[in-house]
């Protein structure tokens, strides 16, 4: 019998799908399968309550709206005024914290399994995203930090620019149920330019 | 075909934009040609001279090649075969490839002979409004004529034929984002696109050539004492260099959209024709969202009208000037050009460089001097006052008449016959405002220039500059150019100050203004064929814009579907403005007066391919798989779409049908143990002190007494008291609860609550989160359910007492964290597992591996409605509500709830409503059609009296019989009653009338 | 294809919105209390503005707010935008 706790992966090697490298150059965009993650998703109407309950064990504060913030591997996105969502290296934090009171002033739910990080870097990622994307993908509109949730041709991701780089390096989030549609349609979108396809590797399929 | 034989020797003229080295063949009607890169298949054709390639809509007269870009009305060809064919392209647009096959349209059967031109001869019969006046009349039989004769006349009429095979190629789609998007890359374009450039703003130029340069592609005006195609090149350089600049050639904008937002569709692959690499895709629709807009889209040359004014070999002058300079190809030996205004005299300046005799009917009776001496110079013989009344040749221009002119159009004495083979018309310039109209802009009447030109649309961040203006300057151009291009980047926050450059042109004298001619008429010679059209791709002439006036047909919009005057696929680009300055000249109107029809995009056709985009084939529409897909698509599943989710219908073995399968699967579930993946199933998280509360107000049953691991199922109204979704909420500690949903409205829900707790209701401390995915779902249930789940890992204990019916635990299971519910669906003893979603494959193998048949959506299907169960948008449509159903139970009295209130409307509170009932065939064998009609009498007289309709209908393993839910009028009072339901085709099935419950009325089997 | 501007993200593309009709329609209080014509008013009847129109949004592929948002009905020109539950945009946001 498997193993429950060794993570199945949407997108874990081998997958059945596109081929691995296709079009005039596999440098061109490279999509990466994230591995599973530790989100968690946080409301709250107090901004101030939600950094209080953040600083000390992560040691991190509120971005603005459509932004994100990094520190020692955790990253807290904030997706609305009153919507963030924190991705932790670890568990244990993210376990901590969804020991907070239900009726405190934070609400803490975990949606690990809920949302798998696809990143797409390369030269053509921009142009490989803007085919769905309406956002604004360019450096002066979506600088490093930038993080959108927002409408990838009907489906509902969060695009984010997490560090400085050139080209942009992009993570998109999407809801696990659309992971393998997503990839695939990255695939075909990125065959004009050329893709790499790296799925997982660290677990089984499913 | 005889050789290329007007393709100008090289050295004639500078070479322009082909190049020789590089030559290409192609097909056309099957006989072989050969061009160069650098042509477009027009260009390529008319090196053979200017004969017949298509016929025309109505009469089927031969045409040729009149224009020589988008405003072109007679050369739609048909673009290669089978699936990568095109119907109805622009011979004129289509960019040369090697190994290009076309052919002609609206041509039967072939463009050289063509029965149809019987219509020609026959037009006296054929007037316009024929159809109009003969079929669609109030007149005895009027539409009996027309079943007849449709099909003959639909096979007679339209233009290319629609490919029917699948399209193999690739559509892309882009989405782009800029401070200025400037339209045209013409001297006016490029010029709007450096000046944003250069003051830093993120800039796309978007021409429809292959090429920028617009009317300099010509190749004989000068800039700064240069060839101004240096400048372009100088500026294409300048661009390139810019950090932000992006110039798009062979993209046609196809329509301007609010808040700035434009379409434009980019020939990629389509210019290498089906050999196109193929990683590429044909087209990409580019989906561009600029801040401000700068419209520099040039001016279309207008005709006017003569007799036989469409004979192959007529053309617009200025696109004979461009075949000439850009192409190196004129196609013919003795050119008469006829012009009311200046522009006439480049073409025949150039006609005389490369050694062709020129005739100049200059329709003024004072031509400018400067231009009429130079022209003279050239040894171009100008004439006048004078016109072209007609000419002469039937397949192939033969000659021309041409005779002094009087204000009206009207021909004065003798008509002098002049010698030619290529004649050109020049009419005036019509400013192409199409994109400006799709905006709002209202074309205003510029009598100066006899032009419509846009009205200012600043405000809306659009901005025009060049011909489209009625400008008629190069320097004119540039200086627009430049001022927009710069005005827009300021408007777009781009404040760099820039230094405005200081062009030197070519534009010489001062000419003289235009004497606008739109027709030339009188007496002509040959009475049959003399013709004169005014809009050549849809067939309508001087006569019927005359006739439509007489019969009052005088408003822009009815002469319009009158006569069909630009209705084509050009849009009447050539046409518009002659038809409704001639229907003026009829009704003693100005064309202002009469007004103009409204442009609404495409400016220019655009293919099915190119809107379909990447939405298509198994990326139409995005797919949802659970976390045991695979073991599904593994183990025979055959899959449903529920929404966007693929869901096991029913898991067929080998050699087994879909309903034996199916049945197999309901068995196993009543009589051992059936598991079904449940992950689609919509879980919402509700989180602080009120969630009861909210509870209460969105659902129809109270919820103040239900305790922490206890479960209740709930009915969600529309303030209209009509259902829209129900579920399961269990309560997992005092101030968390978990809301089930059904599939379908798992995001309907969760927005629903977060619409009347952020808008009605923002006091209520609630937090409300999807966590749909977080978990995977098996669903457990029958009499060996108890047995099987109990043999799971798991800390959870699942015996009766501590884990009754409608109770909730939480513990783990296989070792990882588990929320069950013990809810039933099917009637049986069931539970519901919820494990992470990357543990949702071991939960399912180890419940398969326990002995669990998998079931699909079908045998739960087949399942609930043995019991009665309801399914929301099966068993209701938006006009049903909880009483309706019988589920009064479900119902608070003691609260108010959304939707409440509407109960107690007079038609809401009737009692003989339609209710649930249940049908029983009297037939057992016959399964009702789901969707069937119920009537008391099926032989009753239309209109027949209906009763209801039959909602859910099955076969049932368990009954041994068929059954069927359905809402009925007055239902819960006709029990027992016999009733009919209508089936699809003819007929109709008698059943009997029960409650809407077939199994285990007392639900003892889900309880224990 | 408009482009919206939502109090907490800026300019977005319409496709994010889902619109939620005619804004300030209140709840009754108190239901019971009404005529029918009186609830059917609540329920069913909106005003057809032609002009400004004051209807509310939902920035359902965004932020997920719901916000009021004055439009134009004729040329779509959007005005002043309002925000729900005090729910006020941050200054650095």
């Amino acid at each position: 019998m498997a193993d429950p706790l060794v993570p199945t992966h949407p997108l874990a090697d081998p997958l059945s799908g596109p081929p691995e490298e296709a079009g005039p150059d596999s440098a061109a965009v490279v999509l990466t399968a994230g591995p599973p993650l530790v989100l968690l998703d946080l409301r709250c109407r107090d901004r101030a309550a939600l950094d209080s309950l953040l600083k000390k064990p992560l040691e991190l504060a509120s971005p603005p709206v459509a932004r994100a913030v990094s520190k020692s591997g955790n990253t807290l996105f904030r997706l609305g005024p009153d919507w963030w969502q924190l991705r932790c290296k670890k568990r244990k934090p993210a376990d901590r914290l969804l020991r907070a009171d239900p009726a405190g002033p934070v609400g803490v739910t975990d949606i690990s399994d809920a949302w798998l990080a696809i990143g797409v870097a390369g030269p053509r990622a921009r142009d490989v995203l803007a085919k769905a994307a309406t956002v604004d993908l360019h450096p002066d509109a979506f600088p490093a930090g930038s993080a959108a949730r927002t409408l990838f041709g009907r489906v509902t991701v969060v695009i984010a620019r997490l560090e400085d780089g050139e080209p942009p390096a992009f993570d998109v989030t999407v809801s696990r149920s659309n992971a393998r549609f997503l990839w695939r349609w990255l695939a075909d979108a990125a065959r004009e330019y050329g893709y790499t396809l790296k799925p997982f590797s660290g677990g089984g399929a499913g | 075909m005889s050789g290329p034989q007007f393709r100008l020797p090289a050295d004639t003229l500078p070479d322009g934009r082909i190049d020789r080295e590089a030559p290409l063949g192609f097909s056309f009607n099957g006989e072989s040609f050969t061009g160069y890169a650098g042509d477009t298949l027009a260009s390529a054709l008319l090196a053979y001279g200017a004969f017949p390639l298509a016929r025309s809509f109505k009469y089927h007269r031969p045409r040729g090649i009149f224009g020589a870009g988008a405003e072109e009305p007679n050369a739609l060809v048909q673009l290669e075969t089978g699936g990568y064919s095109q119907p109805n392209l622009r011979a004129t647009q289509i960019e040369l490839y090697g190994g290009l096959s076309a052919a002609s349209v609206n041509a039967w059967p072939s463009v050289d002979f063509d029965l149809m031109r019987v219509n020609d001869w026959l037009s006296p019969i054929f007037p316009s409004g024929f159809y109009y006046k003969t079929f669609m009349g109030a007149g005895v039989g009027a539409g009996r004529w027309w079943r007849l004769f449709e099909p003959f006349i639909r096979r007679a009429a339209g233009f290319g034929r629609a490919p029917t095979a699948p399209d193999p190629d690739r559509y892309e789609r882009m989405n782009a984002h800029c401070d200025v998007l400037v339209v045209g890359a013409g001297p006016a374009g490029l010029s709007a696109a450096l000046a944003a450039a250069n003051r830093g703003g993120r800039v796309i130029l978007v021409d429809d050539q292959t090429e920028p340069g617009g009317d300099l592609l010509a190749g004989d005006r000068r800039i700064d004492d240069a060839p101004a195609m240096d400048w372009v090149a100088a500026a294409l350089e300048r661009l390139g260099a810019a950090p932000d600049a992006t110039v798009l050639a062979r993209t046609a904008v196809a329509g301007l959209y609010d808040d700035n937002f434009a379409t434009a569709v980019e020939s990629v692959g389509d210019r290498f024709g089906p050999g196109a690499p193929d990683h590429l895709p044909r087209l990409r629709l580019w989906r561009i969202r600029a801040r401000q807009i700068v419209l520099a889209t040039g001016a279309h040359e207008r005709p006017y009208a003569f007799a036989n004014n469409d004979t192959p070999g007529t053309m617009l002058g200025n696109a004979i000037r461009h075949y000439a300079g850009r192409y190196a190809v004129v196609p013919g030996r003795q050119a008469l050009l006829g012009t009311d205004n200046d522009s006439a005299y480049r073409t025949a300046l150039l006609l005389a460089r490369a050694g062709i005799p020129v005739t100049l009917a200059d329709a003024r009776e004072t031509p400018p001097s400067a231009l009429a001496d130079a022209a003279r110079q050239a040894g171009v013989d100008v004439e006048a006052g004078c016109a072209i009344s007609a000419v002469l040749g039937d397949r192939r221009v033969r000659g021309a008449k041409i005779g002094r002119v009087l204000p009206d159009g009207e021909i004065s004495g003798a008509l002098r016959p002049v010698e030619a083979d290529l004649v050109g018309v020049s009419g005036g310039w019509n400013p192409a405002l199409h994109l400006a109209s799709h905006r709002g802009a209202r074309p205003v009447w510029n009598e100066a220039q006899t032009c419509f030109v846009p009205d200012d649309l600043t405000a809306l961040g659009l901005r025009t500059a060049g011909a489209v203006t009625g400008a008629g300057s190069l320097a004119d151009c540039l200086e627009q150019g430049y001022a927009a291009g710069r005005d827009a980047a300021r408007a777009a926050g781009r404040t760099k100050r820039t230094r405005k450059p200081d062009l030197k042109t070519d534009d010489g004298a001062a000419g003289a203004p235009i004497r606008p001619l739109w027709a030339v008429t009188g007496r002509q010679p040959g009475s049959r064929r003399g013709k004169a059209f005014v809009d050549l791709q849809n067939d309508v002439t001087v006569k019927d814009v005359a006739l439509a006036a007489r019969e009052n047909y005088r408003s822009v919009e009815h002469l319009k579907r009158y006569t069909t005057l630009g209705m084509g696929t050009d849009q009447g680009k050539t046409a518009n403005v002659i038809g409704l300055a001639l229907m003026g000249v009829e009704t003693g109107r100005s064309p202002e007066a009469v007004g103009t029809t409204t442009f609404r995009p495409p400016y220019t056709p655009v293919p099915f391919g190119a809107l379909a985009g990447r939405d298509r084939g198994a990326l139409f529409d995005p797919v949802r798989e659970t976390p045991m897909f695979d073991w599904h698509a593994a183990n025979g599943a055959v899959f449903e779409d529920v929404g966007q989710w693929k869901r096991p219908y029913a898991y067929r073995r080998d050699g087994e049908s879909l309903e034996a399968a199916i049945g197999r699967e309901v068995r196993a579930v009543r009589n051992a143990a059936g598991v079904m993946d449940a992950s689609t199933l919509g879980k919402i998280d509700l989180k602080g002190p009120d969630v009861v509360t909210l509870l209460n107000r969105v659902y129809t049953n109270d919820w103040e007494t239900l305790k922490v691991g206890r479960a209740r199922y709930g009915l969600m109204c529309h303030e209209d008291g009509m259902i829209f979704d129900d579920g399961v909420t269990a309560r997992l500690a005092d101030d968390h609860y978990v809301m089930t949903t059904t599939t379908g409205n798992a995001v309907t829900v969760l927005n629903w609550l977060e619409m009347w707790l952020q808008t009605e209701w923002p006091e209520l401390r609630v937090f409300a989160t999807s966590v749909t995915e977080a978990w995977a779902t098996a669903t457990v249930a029958g009499p060996e359910a108890r047995r099987l789940v109990s043999g799971l890992d798991s800390d959870i204990d699942w015996s009766d007492d501590a884990f009754p019916h409608m109770a909730v635990r939480t513990g783990t299971v296989l070792g990882a964290p588990a929320r069950v519910f013990r809810v039933s669906f099917s009637g049986e003893a069931s539970w519901e597992i919820n494990v992470p979603a990357h543990c949702g494959p071991a939960l399912w193998q180890a419940l398969i591996d326990g002995g669990a048949t998998p079931y699909g959506t079908e045998a739960m299907h087949v399942l609930r409605a043995e019991k009665g169960f309801i399914i929301v948008g099966q068993e209701t449509d938006g006009t049903v509500t909880p009483h309706d159903l019988g589920m009064g139970w479900a119902v608070s009295k003691r609260k108010d709830f959304i939707g409440k209130r509407s109960w107690s409307r007079p038609d809401t509170a009737r009692p003989d409503r339609k209710h649930l009932v249940g049908l029983l065939p009297l037939d057992s064998g016959t399964v009702l059609p789901e969707g069937g009609q119920i009537v008391a009498d099926p032989e009753q007289e239309p209109p027949v009296t209906m009763l209801g309709h039959v909602t859910s209908s099955y076969k049932s393993p368990s009954l041994d019989g068929s059954f069927a839910l359905a809402l009925l009028k007055n239902g819960r009072n006709r029990m027992g009653d016999t009733v009919h339901v209508l089936r699809l085709d003819e007929g109709a099935d008698a059943a009997r009338v029960v409650a809407p419950a077939f199994y285990d009325k007392d639900g003892g089997r889900m309880r224990g | 294809m408009l482009l919206i501007r939502c109090p907490y993200c800026g300019l977005r593309d319409e496709s994010e919105f889902s619109y939620g009709g005619e804004a300030d329609i209140a709840r009754p209080l108190e239901p019971e209390t009404l005529t029918d014509a009186e609830w059917a008013d609540y329920v069913f009847l909106r005003t057809n503005t032609k002009g400004r129109f004051r209807e509310q949004w939902v920035h359902a592929h965004g932020c997920g707010r719901w916000f009021t948002l004055v439009r134009d009905t004729v040329t779509h020109a959007h005005g002043e935008t309002g925000v729900f539950g005090g729910v006020e945009p941050e200054a650095d946001g």
